[in-house]
């Protein structure tokens, strides 16, 4: 088995050299001997596909035959799992992430090699070296190492995955997202086949598809890492500016660029040098992304950052993408007179041009500043070098929602004026209606206002200065910043539906558009809506981000076993009814919680996960998962914090130095010595280790009503580092308890907490009046997470735009495949046409 | 008065120039920066980071206050005390205790005279043995 998949990954890499050699020996010209050239480039890139296909079957069998000799397979699956988390191990580990990669990139090349029609033999040499790229990763590090290369006993059980990972979407999301970044190859070898072969025309139409395609998977990839981490991680958020979100980010905005550019370019004819540098730059940024979380270049400022290539591979990443970055800019600066503007496409501010353009710069600020952000300390450490007054740091989740506001206030007031404005500056932007669209939107903004007042939240006086004398921040601040952002998605969401109706209505897009009639014989007239369910998506997720930034309540109670405890000031009652088994012993234990409305309509029992699961070295490992109630208006989220003890009666605590006394109530108390168990003192002299219980005495000296007794508290501490500390109470003559809860923190030195003649020892010691024993308790963070639904609901919106406008793409390719995009003038060496096919007939 | 060609670029110009302006100044007002221990001390206004291993023995929680206490040490041998307010992490003795670094993002307080950090980066030891992965954690209060 392991002996098949190293031979396949040396057989990837000399079919995909064979490959390469023959595909561009084929492009050098078109006779009989360049065809079969291609055809050998296409068999050897096939069979490349195939070895690919072969490895990833390979590690699948090694895993599901639990072969623990791989290392691998040892470090990342075990036989206590469910099967369906052998997927996850899959994609684990660096080497099985690369191979998931490259398995998609071969899939993907595939199809390429079979649609990319005359431009096959240009664009897949180049992307049959992406992929041996990816081969050579997989060879430097291989998944099919063994653990004990000397030989030695196999491990019988595997160390497991990260319980987080144990999730469906952790079956689905890696995947979708690879294969997302697969897809991003494509429109960077179009391009880069373009200006190799200074082929301006043919590029861009083949191109689209399948940037929509990556825009979709890439959206839809990131939807689920989204809603894997609210539902997993506990704190109520689906998007946290890391590196590895603003990883597919930043291609994604990239992709979109480039679609407006390509549009631009295919009415107008101009802004060639544009559109193929944002058809060349999500490749690179996702390579860039790539070496950043993989690398271990921001070990020190981020949760994501895994566990590092290793010398070698971290260089072939860093030389691979900074060869992608170099080629790229030399070849647009060389041909940069072949790829100029012709004409200034921004000669009309009122023009669908215009509104393209000015989307398309905001979204490459927005790149921008995520890039800058994501680099932040890469950028200060190199800054550091230079003036060394600089120092070292990162950006909170905090710069990138306050810098990105403004961009996204604008892209949603842009959203809303662009698709009525005509091409070429044409016929009057529709004025009437876009003044009709913004006064339902002010309509909106009030009663948003309304909303604002009724659920309790002042509004602000905008005279008044908060928060360090700065009117602009604050919560406050806030609220006004959501109300100008809610304004302006209502105003782009109501015009883009009036839109929508009219596209629907009218048989003939009149005068919208150039090829109005292309798009009347190319398929039924859904597919023109694409665009535009995109643009209403977009509107409907920051629909959703507004309303969770304003309205959001929270609360921290303390729920008592059995006991109702009101919640959101009265809104829900909510009651703790104990755990299923024991959280401390019992892997799959969940805390019952009773969620009920007010109003009686509404009665939930929320599960919340709350248990220590073993991991293979014997430590435990806490596995904590929020509860999450649905409702239409939004989502109640629920994440236990801890456990707790609640006393009938009050507890009086004190920290009691060695030798002093204390005074309470009746009970006069002076604390005498610790005093270690006996068992436990000769369990450690003998063994050197822990016991498996521990208890810590404190020596007492009780004095009541005259009588002075010797009582011995214990503090008991377990091996099992996820028990809690045990302090049983004792009881006192007279009626009350005393326990001994620690030895007390602070800032003095622990390092000696059993050397009985450190005099700054002290006991926490608590008095309580006895009336019943503690009740169980747990103390959880709630909030509500109004219209979250929005966010789920516009994301799938916008995808489901980026497919039904690929379809049209690929449509309009098979439909008139030999049109040529830039009606411009060519550059003297075009090469020679295409001999013309008929046009098929219809759709 | 402005040419109606250069409408076009002004209001991409100012739209770029704009933007990046405010990106700079919000970078520099947010940035939270890695010091040492003793740059640490005495920047007692803005949020900074410091980066140091725990010191055995140190961690404890303090119940009533809702807070963690520890000491973090870093590759100088320089000692901080740290205090995280927030809920007691379940795997405070052994994870905690035996982390392989720790990351605190937060403020010096000089009248405490410690450390009171809002945002924990806790990387564990990794199961593995001989790996240099590790798990981490973050903790926000």
């Amino acid at each position: 088995m392991l002996v098949l998949g190293n031979a396949a990954i040396w057989t990837v890499i000399v079919a995909l050299l064979v490959s390469i050699g023959c595909y561009l020996r084929a492009a050098q010209g078109t006779g009989s001997i360049h065809d079969r050239m291609a055809r050998f480039g296409r068999c050897a890139f096939v069979v490349a596909a195939l070895c690919v296909m072969l490895e990833a079957v390979v590690l699948g069998v090694l895993l599901v035959t639990h072969r623990f000799d791989v290392k691998y397979v040892y470090e990342h699956s075990a036989r206590a799992m469910a099967p369906l988390y052998w997927f996850p191990s899959f994609w684990a580990g660096q080497e099985g992430s690369f191979l998931l990669w490259a398995f998609w990139t071969a899939i993907l090349g595939v199809v390429l090699a079979r649609t990319s029609g005359p431009m096959e033999r240009r664009v897949m040499p180049i992307y049959a070296m992406i992929q041996l790229f990816l081969g050579c990763m997989a060879a430097i590090k291989s998944p099919f190492l063994l653990l004990h290369p000397d030989g030695g006993p196999a491990p019988t059980e595997g160390l497991g995955l990260n319980p987080n990972l144990e999730n469906p979407w952790m079956v689905i999301h890696p995947p979708t997202l690879f294969l997302g970044f697969a897809s991003l190859n494509v429109p960077f070898v179009f391009a880069m086949a373009a200006l190799l072969w200074k082929d301006w025309g043919s590029w861009l139409k083949r191109a689209m598809p399948w940037a929509l395609f990556g825009f979709s998977v890439l959206g839809l990839a990131m939807m689920m890492g989204g809603y894997w981490a609210y539902e997993m991680l506990g704190w109520g958020g689906f998007w946290g500016w890391d590196p590895v979100e603003n990883g597919p980010f930043i291609p994604w905005l990239a992709l979109i660029a480039f679609l407006h550019m390509a549009q631009i370019q295919r009415v107008r004819g101009t802004v060639m040098g544009l559109t193929l540098f944002f058809a060349l730059t999500p490749f690179v940024t996702a390579l860039y992304e790539t070496y950043l979380t993989r690398s271990g270049a921001l070990d020190a400022f981020s949760v994501h950052s895994f566990s590092t290539l290793g010398g070698i591979s971290n260089s072939v990443l860093l030389w691979v993408l900074a060869g992608a970055m170099c080629v790229s800019l030399a070849l647009l600066f060389r041909h940069r007179r072949a790829i100029k503007n012709t004409e200034n496409p921004l000669d009309a501010p009122a023009s669908r041009e215009f509104a393209f353009i000015l989307a398309v710069i905001l979204l490459t600020l927005c790149a921008i500043i995520s890039t800058v952000g994501m680099s932040a300390p890469i950028l200060t450490g190199l800054g550091q070098k230079i003036w060394p007054s600089m120092k070292q740091g990162s950006v909170p989740e905090d710069f990138y929602n306050r810098v990105n506001f403004p961009i996204a206030l604008l892209l949603a007031v842009g959203l809303g004026i662009g698709p009525h404005l005509a091409w070429r500056g044409g016929g009057k932007a529709d004025a009437h209606k876009l003044s009709i669209c913004y006064a339902i939107s002010v309509v909106g903004a009030l009663g948003f206002v309304m909303l604002i007042k009724t659920f309790g939240t002042a509004l602000p006086n905008i005279l008044e200065r908060t928060d360090h004398g700065n009117v602009f921040h604050g919560k406050d601040a806030n609220i006004l910043y959501m109300l100008l952002l809610f304004t302006a998605c209502i105003f782009a969401l109501i015009s883009n539906l009036t839109l929508l109706a009219r596209v629907f209505r009218l048989k003939k897009a009149a005068g919208a558009e150039d090829g109005a009639k292309t798009l009347a014989r190319v398929g039924p007239r859904i597919l023109t809506v694409g665009g535009f369910m995109s643009h209403v998506g977009v509107c409907v997720l920051l629909l959703g981000i507004v309303s969770l930034a304003t309205f959001v309540r929270k609360d921290s109670p303390t729920l008592v076993l059995g006991v109702p405890k009101a919640v959101f000031g009265g809104a829900y009652r909510m009651t703790y009814r104990g755990q299923s088994g024991d959280y401390e012993t019992d892997r799959n234990n969940v805390m019952k919680v009773d969620v009920d409305s007010a109003d009686g309509r509404e009665s939930y029992h929320a599960v919340i996960p709350y248990a220590a699961r073993a991991m293979e070295d014997g430590q435990k490992m806490m596995f904590i998962h929020p509860a999450i109630l649905h409702e239409r208006s939004g989502d109640l989220y629920i994440a236990q914090t801890s456990t707790a003890l609640s006393f009938p009666t009050p507890r009086f605590v004190k920290d009691l130095g060695m030798g002093k006394n204390w005074t309470y109530g009746p009970y006069t108390l002076t604390f005498k010595e610790f005093e270690r168990d006996p068992a436990a003192a000769i369990f450690i002299s003998q063994t050197g280790q822990m016991p498996d219980v521990f208890p810590v005495y404190a020596v007492l000296n009780v004095t009541y009503q005259g009588k002075t007794t010797e009582v011995r508290p214990a503090n008991i501490r377990y091996k099992d580092q996820t028990r809690e500390e045990d302090s049983p109470e004792v009881k006192l003559p007279g009626g009350w308890t005393v326990t001994f809860d620690g030895m007390s923190a602070g800032a003095t030195d622990m390092s000696q907490p059993m050397d009985k003649k450190a005099a700054t020892e002290s006991a926490k010691i608590a008095l309580r009046e006895d009336s019943g024993p503690p009740v169980p308790a747990i103390e959880v963070d709630v909030s509500t997470r109004p219209m979250i639904n929005l966010v789920w609901l516009g994301t799938l919106l916008t995808v489901a735009g980026g497919l039904l406008s690929m379809r049209r793409r690929i449509r309009e390719i098979r439909v008139m495949p030999d049109t040529d995009d830039n009606p411009k003038p060519k550059a003297k060496d075009a090469p020679p046409q295409e001999p013309r096919r008929k046009a098929v007939a219809g759709a | 008065m402005i040419p109606r060609k250069a409408i076009g670029p002004l209001i991409g110009l100012t739209v770029i120039v704009a933007t990046m302006a405010f990106t700079i100044s919000t970078m520099k007002s947010t940035l939270i920066s890695k010091l040492t221990f003793a740059e640490a001390r005495k920047a007692t206004d803005t949020t900074v980071q410091i980066i140091g291993t725990p010191v055995s023995g140190t961690m404890a929680y303090d119940g009533t206050a809702h807070a963690l206490h520890f000491a973090m040490q870093d590759e100088t041998g320089a000692t901080m005390p740290v205090t995280f307010k927030g809920p007691k992490p379940e795997d405070m003795d052994s994870a905690m205790a035996k982390a392989t670094k720790i990351t605190a993002q937060g403020v010096f307080d000089p009248k405490q005279s410690t450390f009171v950090a809002e945002n924990l980066l806790v990387k564990c030891p990794s199961k593995y043995q001989g790996q240099t992965g590790a798990t981490e954690r973050s903790y926000k209060s």
